[in-house]
């Protein structure tokens, strides 16, 4: 099995998924890079995930209304144990950019509920899931269209969906967001029974004739009487809007881009890219699963390992699914769902309706810190079947110069392509202890402790930090 | 329906006693009830993933609505003795004495009838590595102890003090093996019934683990069952499985069985009016209050939500269901000789 074979299934699976460990990589590279793509884009065809250990023993789970950091507790969990991958990171591509956060909401499951409709719809057609999107409710409250009135127009959500969710700055007037948000007056959400005294119960959309302003208006252009869904077929009809999805799409699956709000006055990284992105969206009737495939086959994916930086829920899911032993949900399932938060990643509660800065704006010394402990402390964990894994593959290989645990290590953890100056450090800490023994179970185990080590320095440099 | 009657039973709503409350008169994700010798009532309170709620609230479930009494609490969050990570199951011997389960540490913790830690002991043997998942308490008339472990699909027989007296049960879907069992419970002749949940279906056991019957099977049809979580038999040898078949708003259905095994009805919630403490709540809250009078209905919050516990309580003739997710007790009284309305009222 040539290694640029597995290397290159690594990528798809770091951008794809949370990545994998190598048998799994192992196995999709003999089935083909292509019909691997192919599974990835129909999740339907893979078993969902069972969810009755977790009402059984996580039963706040189903309704996690407002306990501190433990909203996404279920979700990380999928994300580390899912059979659907690419659905699972559908739903974190489209969390980050229709972002709506329990910091106004104070409502896990209202949030989650979107994230509900992200893996049902988010390889669909974008129009559909941009209609779904305006009648959440969790987002209805959040950009304040409950308040937006045909007496009273509150432009909240009418400008955030030009700006952030579909055209960006630059592709419509103050007109537009005016005329757009009466489209969407009156809808709004079903007065829902208190959290207190029996807990949560589901929010509705509702839509209020009575509140709808019916007058004419003229939008992009166009004159009518129009109302939200008629706002929406007029804003998939603008190219601004297939270029924006498209430039999400490179950004988030390809190569870091600048920060979304620097995009009307900064050039994307590939123009070509985009376009070709964007003119596929349009070809196939704004199909995400159509230009998914074609990004996944496209020579500039494939060209481009380690050109993002992994997001914090890429860091903890991905090194989570390498380790394993994260299969059943423990008591820690809430602690885990936390770390992507402590490293600047609070899922489902983005720190503004733009998402996240992503790219180099991830790091910084607190959070580069975090994603090392994090990881080191996983890693560092023999117990864990992944760990255990990668040893019973070096000590069945024989592995035992320092330079070939430092590269069969290397090899397994990614494969990582690291600097020479980082695989001198490596293979300098790794000569400390002198060549490596498998003979016998004393020295096995100190080989093993050793390369534990080896494995926490690993996780530190700067190259795992990239996708 | 508020009462439901069929094949000369009735089944008539009583009240409900509960709110959600992470201490104090309510529970927080209640998981399991039993009742004292004394007609006290106990209920074990998983809380939430954040430690909090992690306890065993007493009350007194009064006759009807109104008259609950809260008594208090003991246990919380850890791992000290006396404390629960994961708080499962409880029961009560013939003395009075309170066992404790957790899932987490699969420990049985024993209390006096107010709350007094007694003891703690493993209900896993010494070099079993799991995984294990000890979940449900039945004691039979003997004050022997039956656990179900849900990660090792079995049954476990203890004495009161801990004493290992031997078990049964092994993963599958034959009769007599299990999967993922959950809730226990005796009759009054020694037979065992465990709600096989994976297996969607209750088993029927002698004392000693033979497979005597099976009530239900899996599916969405009348009397079929879905992830059934606890059963209960009553002295008259109807079986009461709880489940979490579809209902109007939610998860949840109480399906009912004679001796048996033929189906006789399902009972879905029927929590029309908030219990005495929920009401004080709502009362001490205008927001709360506003809220409730601008919906169109409160139907959603009058059907079970994932309940998970289901008692009969003999001495009163009446139907115990812990509604998990809406943290309360919904009861309903078994009655005979019911005399049933005019049709053409």
């Amino acid at each position: 099995m040539a290694d640029q074979d597995i290397a290159l299934m690594a990528h798809l699976m770091r951008r794809a998924g949370f990545g994998a460990p190598r048998d799994e990589l192992e196995a999709r590279v003999a089935k083909g890079y292509e019909a691997t793509v192919e599974e990835l884009l129909h999740p339907e065809e893979q078993a969902p995930l069972d969810r009755i250990d977790m009402m059984r023993y996580h039963p706040w789970a189903w309704r996690p209304g407002t306990s501190a950091g433990m909203g996404p507790a279920e979700w990380l969990h999928d994300m580390v144990n899912t059979r659907r991958p690419l659905e699972e990171k559908m739903a974190l591509f489209w969390h980050q950019v229709f972002a709506t956060g329990f910091s106004k909401v104070d409502n896990y499951d209202a949030v989650m509920d979107m994230v509900f409709k992200f893996r049902a719809q988010g390889m669909g057609d974008f129009r559909e899931l941009l209609l779904e999107v305006a009648k959440d409710p969790a987002m209805i409250f959040w950009l304040d269209n409950c308040e937006n009135h045909a007496y009273a127009v509150n432009e909240n959500w009418g400008r955030e969906l030009l700006e952030l969710f579909s055209m960006g700055v630059g592709n419509y007037t103050e007109e537009d967001v005016l005329e757009c948000s009466r489209a969407f007056t009156g809808w709004t959400i079903q007065p829902k029974l208190p959290r207190g005294p029996l807990g949560r119960h589901d929010w509705f959309f509702e839509y209020r004739e009575e509140d709808h302003d019916d007058g004419e208006k003229t939008f992009l252009g166009q004159t009518g009487d129009f109302d939200g869904e008629d706002i929406i077929r007029i804003i998939c009809e603008q190219p601004a809007t297939s270029r924006f999805i498209a430039r999400h799409l490179y950004n988030f699956f390809v190569a870091d881009e600048a920060q979304v709000p620097a995009w009307s006055v900064t050039s994307p990284l590939d123009p070509e890219a985009v376009e070709f992105l964007a003119d596929t969206l349009v070809q196939s009737g704004y199909d995400i699963r159509s230009t998914l495939r074609a990004l996944f086959n496209a020579d500039f994916f494939k060209n481009a390992r380690f050109a993002r930086v992994k997001s914090p829920a890429e860091v903890v899911a991905g090194t989570l699914r390498l380790v394993g032993g994260a299969e059943f949900p423990g008591p820690d399932i809430g602690h885990l769902a936390r770390q992507p938060g402590y490293m600047g990643q609070d899922l489902l509660n983005p720190p503004s309706v733009e998402g996240w800065h992503t790219g180099a704006e991830w790091i910084n010394s607190g959070s580069l810190m975090r994603r090392v402990n994090f990881t080191a402390e996983l890693v560092g964990d023999l117990a864990r079947p992944g760990v255990k894994a990668l040893v019973d593959r070096l000590r069945e290989q024989g592995a035992s110069s320092p330079g070939e645990v430092v590269d069969t290590c290397l090899d397994l953890m990614g494969p990582l392509e690291v600097n020479p100056g980082s695989r001198n450090e490596l293979v300098a800490f790794a000569s400390e202890g002198g060549d490596f023994g498998w003979d016998g179970v004393e020295q096995a185990q100190g080989s093993a402790a050793r390369v534990s080590e080896l494995l926490q320095l690993i996780v530190a440099l700067r190259e795992y930090q990239y996708a | 329906m508020l009462t439901e009657t069929v094949a000369g039973r009735t089944y008539d709503y009583s009240h409900n006693v509960g709110q959600g409350a992470s201490t104090g008169p309510g529970f927080y994700f209640g998981v399991d009830l039993a009742l004292g010798i004394d007609g006290r009532a106990y209920v074990v309170n998983r809380g939430n993933g954040a430690g909090l709620g992690q306890r065993v609230t007493m009350l007194d479930l009064g006759s009807q609505a109104g008259e609950e009494e809260y008594i208090g609490e003991f246990g919380s969050f850890g791992d000290a003795e006396g404390q629960f990570i994961w708080p499962a199951g409880i029961a009560v011997d013939s003395r009075g004495t309170v066992y404790a389960s957790d899932a987490w540490l699969n420990r049985v913790s024993v209390f006096d009838k107010d709350g007094i830690l007694l003891c703690c002991w493993d209900a896993v043997q010494d070099g079993d590595c799991g995984p294990n998942g000890i979940s449900s308490i039945a004691i039979d008339c003997e004050d022997t102890l039956y656990i179900t472990d849900g990660r090792s699909h079995q049954v476990r027989k203890f004495s009161t003090d801990g004493r290992f007296l031997g078990a049964w049960g092994q993963k599958g879907e034959g009769e007599g093996e299990l999967d993922s069992p959950w809730g226990i419970a005796v009759d009054g002749e020694g037979f065992v019934y465990v709600a096989d949940n994976r297996n969607h279906r209750a088993q029927k056991f002698t004392r000693d683990g033979e497979f005597v019957a099976q009530f239900g099977r899996p599916g969405v049809k009348r009397g079929n069952l879905t992830w059934p979580n606890d059963v209960a038999v009553d002295p008259e040898g109807d079986v009461y499985i709880c489940d979490w078949s579809k209902n109007a708003w939610g998860l949840g259905r109480v399906q009912i069985f004679d001796a048996q095994g033929r189906f006789l009805t399902s009972l879905a919630g029927d929590a029309q009016q908030l219990s005495r403490w929920g009401q004080m709540t709502v009362k001490a809250n205008p927001d709360y209050m506003k809220r409730r009078r601008e919906v169109r209905s409160t139907e959603p919050e009058w059907t079970f939500a994932q309940p998970t516990a289901v008692v009969f309580d003999a001495a009163n003739s009446r139907l115990l269901v812990m509604d998990t997710q809406r943290s309360r007790v919904q009861i309903y009284n078994k009655l005979s000789g019911y005399l049933a309305p005019q049709r053409n009222l």
